[in-house]
């Protein structure tokens, strides 16, 4: 298995029961005026949405309706939305790094890169979606871990009284 | 005859649940799944969908089985992730899913109240199994 898969995999597993440091961290990054409810809303978003891409493109890859260069270019694209890839830092400069600067998740940032980098080396399909597999399903964890930490319920009830809206319904 | 049990470590106590496992509709969904389980994970409230619990798995890929709208009582996978899903109430479906085990309608009462929790108190640590009990 490849190193950076194989890693993944395991930081994945392992999370399934214990929190990830990142989440730690995430929860002192302050966003406008000193408020962290913002960057927790908008990194479980970004993961959410990540794990769904790396759904869809180890689906893709296995199959012969993308060719292999897309399906390699539209990964590393997405991923650079969270971190570029660790042999290319700049070109995606303007909209990379959300991971670290903007959720201070940087343990995932630097996978994500070490990862994204190993996208671009493959050479084989299998080795493509291994990556890919293995990148799903840590953000999946790391996602779960976000979405652990936020108040929903609490939070639900007080958007309900601030916008009048109905009241959310009591447990049953 | 083998279950899907179901094990929530709820603060005032563990609650168990068994689901009869659906062979004939998802035998290799559920092959899969017998080969990752036992495993623990926080339990959390879906969002958006009404009066359903989700839990993240260890990871496997699978193809579609049972792709079909779940029923109060449904347990199904969901690929992306990939996570379980559980259904305990009236429900609008959003969607199909593939379903691969159900709770019966006798124990709906309880594991209605109970995994309603979940909105306002997540992270309970459930455990999923599947074991062999007597029919």
């Amino acid at each position: 298995m490849n190193p950076i898969a194989q890693e993944l995999f395991e930081a994945g597993d392992r999370y399934l029961m214990e929190r990830p440091d990142d989440i730690v961290a995430m929860r002192t990054r302050m966003g406008t005026r000193g408020q962290n409810m913002t960057v927790q809303i908008y990194a479980f978003s970004a993961l959410s949405s990540s794990v769904d891409a790396m759904y869809l493109l180890q689906e893709a890859v296995a199959k012969d309706e993308y060719d292999f260069d897309t399906v390699v270019k539209f990964a590393v694209d997405w991923l650079s939305t969270l971190a570029p890839p660790a042999d290319d830092s700049q070109t995606h400069a303007i909209i990379g790094h959300r991971a670290s600067i903007h959720y201070r998740l940087d343990n995932l940032a630097d996978l994500v890169s070490r990862a994204s980098a190993a996208i671009k080396r493959a050479k084989t399909r299998d080795e493509v979606r291994e990556v890919l597999q293995a990148l799903e399903h840590y953000l999946n964890q790391v996602r779960t871990w976000i979405d652990l930490e936020f108040p929903w319920h609490e939070l639900a009830v007080r958007y309900a009284e601030i916008m009048g809206d109905p009241i959310p319904r009591p447990a049953p | 005859m083998k279950k899907l049990k179901l094990t929530v470590a709820f603060e005032d106590g563990d609650y168990v649940v068994f689901a009869k496992l659906h062979y004939d509709r998802a035998p290799n969904l559920i092959a899969a799944i017998e080969k990752v389980v036992p495993f623990s994970n926080p339990v959390r409230h879906a969002r958006i969908c009404e009066s359903e619990w989700m839990l993240s798995t260890p990871y496997f890929a699978v193809e579609d089985e049972n792709f079909s709208y779940p029923d109060p009582g449904d347990i199904s996978l969901h690929r992306a992730g990939p996570h379980f899903c559980g259904w305990y109430e009236r429900i609008s479906p959003i969607g199909t899913t593939d379903i691969f085990a159900s709770v019966a309608p006798e124990d709906l009462e309880e594991y209605r109240k109970k995994m309603g929790r979940t909105w306002e108190h997540p992270g309970a640590k459930m455990t999923v199994d599947i074991v062999e009990v007597e029919a």
